[in-house]
């Protein structure tokens, strides 16, 4: 499959299997926002600013999730934004008036400001738990996606954060210092805390979206703090995620926000048994590369994955081969250890890696 | 059944409820701890394998079934992990060849695919009836030797094909096998 790494007709194509390494890289590549996609997403979002802090003034805006944290997939759906208003700080707030009024101003000034580029422009505020979701019925890529904005209108906590809608009322929480944290994570780890969560978060999406992606990077700044390889970035994170959420469900890291963050469909014991099956897939991926089995761990790895389009799979023959080759090997080792009393003597090594089990030695048979 | 999800179906009514009370190897909880002990300590296989019981009717009147259904087994070479099916038979339908039925089920995965080691029904055809315990899958040796024998033999299936099949020249079987039949003639 060294076609997998060819970027174009004139580039120069190993002759070998791709390395995890490169798999990764090309993944990582394939699902990353075009530098076109985040300008036009980032003006977009300067439009709402603006507008936002004319209808009120002396407040401050902040950015928030994918694009804000550098880890934005393709195709590029959504962006978030905050307004912090000024004016309602003594006027709103639990005890106080909620948050209806707020959000309708906000939404007004929104529909006024880009009516006029965005004709078919929907704001929607009402029965919606925390955002005003402004839909632009205008992709800013190439391809039919709808393209939508979540609007926050927050209000400052006395001591630390933000009050956020919640419904009619307000939660709080700390979304600046998520941006903040996130950032410093980037900067410690020279991106690679960026790359990695973009991966996990195209692992999450092709897997039944077991986490949230503020769950995947809440849980990344406890496990990704110094520049490493992309794969085992993967694995400490699986290793500390697993930790965390057998123990229980993921607290704000800034300190924050009354509950934890929420699983979504799956139980915490569901999400935990997906972690460990999926885990010890990637674990696989990489024993076998080192032992020298690389369409074994490319084939682990886009297992993974579970996307053919963006990581394709081996050549299954090639896989079959190699898979007999280590066969092969693995009786040879078990036979030794058999010698030496290792392993019982009627058992033969399960295909593929699984070294800590064995299969009866038993003979394929036929009636007829 | 403490590892595997398990559900009850079938039935056909009053008249054969007394039967289910009856002792059967299935039911009883030494096979089920024998059988499924370990298949929680691999998170590969975890929350993955079911268990369903179903009761003599019309289209199964020999007797109860219990079935091991694993939801996808992941086997090298193959995109897709692979559904097996695992039945225990209170009346077995099929040949044990003197077998225990606890120690013969039939283990079900892709149906109709070639092979040149499957018994009538399809079943995987995993080890020869007359060899010693210790060539042998029993129930005592538990659900995941069994599920990695399956494993084994879909892989040696896959590469059989691969490498020419029925031929010719025929394909290479990558595990030990036995000649088919009996020497005899019979089971003994």
């Amino acid at each position: 499959m060294t076609t997998l790494l060819t970027a174009s007709a004139d580039d120069a194509v190993p002759d070998r299997p791709p390395t995890l390494r490169e798999l990764l890289e090309l993944l990582r590549a394939r699902i990353q926002v075009t530098p076109e996609e985040l300008a036009e997403a980032r003006r977009r979002r300067d439009l709402l600013a603006a507008a936002l802090l004319d209808e009120f003034p002396g407040s401050r805006t902040y950015v928030n999730g994918s694009v804000a944290h550098s880890d934005a997939l393709d195709p590029l759906t959504d962006i978030d934004l905050g307004v912090v208003v000024a004016e309602a700080k003594d006027t709103h707030g639990p005890g106080k008036k909620g948050c209806a009024d707020l959000q309708k101003r906000a939404a007004e000034a929104i529909r006024d400001a880009l009516k006029e580029e965005f004709p078919y422009l929907r704001v929607e505020w009402k029965a919606r738990k925390r955002s005003i979701l402004v839909r632009f019925a205008k992709s800013i890529s190439s391809g039919d996606g709808e393209f939508t904005a979540d609007v926050i209108v927050a209000i400052e906590h006395p001591d630390k954060g933000l009050y956020i809608p919640n419904h009619a009322t307000w939660s709080r929480s700390h979304p600046e210092e998520h941006t903040r944290m996130v950032r410093v994570a980037n900067k410690t780890t020279q991106m690679t805390f960026a790359r990695v969560v973009r991966l996990l978060k195209h692992y999450n999406r092709r897997n039944q979206h077991p986490l949230c992606s503020w769950n995947i990077k809440a849980l990344a700044l406890g496990a990704i703090t110094a520049p490493t390889r992309l794969v085992v970035g993967m694995k400490d994170w699986f290793d500390h995620a697993i930790d965390e959420l057998s123990e229980g469900l993921t607290e704000d890291p800034a300190g924050v926000a009354e509950k934890p963050i929420a699983l979504n469909e799956l139980t915490r014991t569901q999400v935990v048994d997906q972690l460990e099956r999926d885990r010890d897939r990637l674990v696989r991926a990489i024993e076998l590369e080192d032992a020298g089995y690389p369409l074994q761990a490319h084939e682990q790895l886009a297992k993974f994955f579970n996307d053919k389009d963006l990581l394709p799979f081996p050549d299954p023959d090639a896989v079959l081969a190699e898979v007999a080759r280590k066969l092969a090997a693995d009786r040879a080792a078990a036979k030794t250890a058999a010698a030496a009393a290792v392993v019982p003597i009627a058992t033969v090594p399960v295909v593929g890696h699984h070294p800590d089990q064995h299969a009866p030695r038993t003979r394929s048979w036929g009636v007829g | 059944m403490s590892n595997a999800r398990s559900e009850v179906t079938g039935g056909l009514g009053g008249g054969h409820r007394t039967r289910g009370f009856n002792p059967w190897y299935a039911t009883g909880i030494a096979f089920q701890v024998a059988l499924e002990r370990d298949l929680d300590a691999h998170p590969e296989h975890r929350g993955l394998v079911t268990s369903s019981l179903t009761w003599p009717s019309l289209e199964q009147p020999a007797g109860r079934l219990l079935i091991y259904q694993h939801a996808g087994l992941d086997v090298p070479g193959r995109e897709d992990a692979v559904p097996v099916s695992i039945e225990f038979h209170e009346s077995p339908t099929y040949d044990t060849y003197r077998l225990d039925p606890a120690d013969y089920p039939r283990v079900l995965a892709d149906l109709g695919a070639a092979s040149p080691h499957r018994l009538p029904g399809d079943a995987l055809c995993l080890w020869y009836p007359r060899d010693a315990d210790d060539r042998r899958w029993t129930h005592t040796v538990g659900l995941i030797a069994l599920l990695n024998l399956a494993r084994n033999h879909l892989l040696y299936e896959g590469h059989w094909r691969a490498t020419g099949g029925f031929g010719p020249p025929a394909g290479e079987w990558l595990g030990d096998e036995a000649p088919h039949g009996f020497p005899d003639g019979a089971p003994t």
